[in-house]
């Protein structure tokens, strides 16, 4: 196939199939009893606060942050305020490009949003390049001169916004779907906060992208620091925030590099030549069914038996969480 | 008259549990597409993994191997 197509949930404080729409909110008015507390988040993903008053709410090296919401483990604060903040690397892929072709939104925020005449208080959280060319472009251009009625379709930009589509107990609600065409080599997932402070927000953004046919290595990791540290796998093959759509030129290469520096994880190479899923540290039990019916695979070959059935769940679970799956994990002896 | 009653075979020795057979088990064999062109594998099992499924054997180059079942 001449395309692979790449998929991303980028997930903060919302739950991935309900989005527990109408009871879900972090408090910041200041008079209120229950000031930075969240509610109904979902476990495991955290929304975001920012709060910078470090006096009143002092982060100690050994008690932790006492921001309410970051004390209980709800939320992630931040103390210092930004005008754009990058929650999220998608996708970084060396010498190549890839097609963003299609985005889907869905953001809660404290503040009015986009239908606020007040350019100041406008928040959103949006998919940027690198060059931030198209920076915002889904969120903003919005202005009450231009639209004061939602949903809003941009016919230029070709998106459509709905904004408040119903109400929660405070701040608003932006739903933004977009289809269209961005030629990109790097992709960011962040939030224009416009250096408010005392701001929440939680968002679902959902992106696809294609990108050439490639080998591909299929390991979960950290942008900051597994990938960007090792010129070794950036020249190897690309960072996808799913674990799964990172292409590279050469399967051979892709696996020498990971057994240099990822001797003790588990990891799998799919050569899209011989259509043959390499693994490391995995037998077939581990590979999720949705993996397989993407890859499509005529063989898979065992490079090395897991010795700790604990790193091939590791991957396992890890994958299927970045790519919005849970299945039954397998069981551990 | 005859009864036609069997007559009790007198007991022989108590019968001991069979051993397991000391030969394994027959290997099956299929013919899988492979490089091109058609190879006769002994494989040791089967694995369904989403919509495929696939032969598990050792392959020429000595590793544990799954390939995409011919049937």
């Amino acid at each position: 196939m001449p395309f692979n197509t790449g998929m991303a949930y980028n997930i903060y404080g919302m739950d991935l199939i309900t989005f527990t729409p109408t009871n879900w909110y972090c408090q910041s008015n200041t008079s209120a009893s229950d000031y930075g507390k969240c509610y109904n988040t979902s476990a495991g993903e955290k929304a975001r606060f920012v709060q910078t008053d470090t006096t009143t709410w002092p982060i100690d090296p050994t008690t932790g942050d006492s921001f309410p919401c970051a004390k209980d483990g709800t939320c992630i604060r931040y103390t210092s305020t930004a005008f754009n903040r990058t929650l999220a690397t998608v996708f970084s892929y060396p010498n190549k490009q890839a097609i963003v072709y299609r985005m889907v939104l869905r953001s809660h925020t404290s503040l009015p949003g986009i239908s606020d005449p007040s350019p100041v208080k406008l928040l959103g959280v949006a998919v940027y390049n690198a060059v931030q060319d198209y920076q915002y472009t889904f969120v903003s251009g919005v202005h009450t001169y231009e639209s004061i009625t939602y949903p809003y379709y941009d016919p230029v930009f070709n998106y459509k916004i709905y904004y408040k589509p119903y109400s929660i107990p405070a701040g608003s609600v932006v739903v933004i779907r977009w289809l269209g065409n961005v030629f990109t080599s790097i992709l960011y997932f962040g939030a224009y906060e416009n250096g408010q402070n005392n701001i929440w927000y939680a968002a679902i953004g959902q992106v696809y992208w294609f990108y050439e046919s490639s080998p591909i290595s299929v390991i979960p990791l950290n942008y900051e620091k597994d990938y960007i540290m090792y010129q070794e796998l950036r020249g190897a093959f690309g960072f996808s925030i799913n674990g799964v759509d990172q292409p590279g030129w050469n399967a051979d290469d892709m696996i020498r590099v990971l057994r240099e520096l990822f001797p003790n994880r588990a990891w799998a190479v799919f050569d899209d030549r011989q259509y043959t899923l390499y693994l490391y540290n995995l037998t077939p039990d581990y590979v999720p069914d949705w993996l397989i019916d993407k890859l499509s695979p005529t063989a898979m070959k065992v490079l090395k038996a897991p010795s700790d059935a604990s790193v091939a769940k590791y991957w396992l679970d890890e994958l299927n969480r970045r790519n919005g799956y849970n299945q039954t994990p397998v069981e551990t002896v | 008259m005859s009864s036609n009653r069997p007559v009790p075979s007198p007991p022989g020795p108590p019968k001991l549990p069979q051993p397991p057979s000391a030969t394994p088990p027959i290997k099956k064999k299929v013919r899988i597409r492979k490089d091109g062109k058609w190879a006769d594998v002994d494989i040791d099992g089967e694995v369904v993994k989403g919509r495929f499924k696939y032969v598990k054997f050792i392959d020429d180059d000595g590793l544990e191997t799954y390939w995409i079942s011919p049937e």
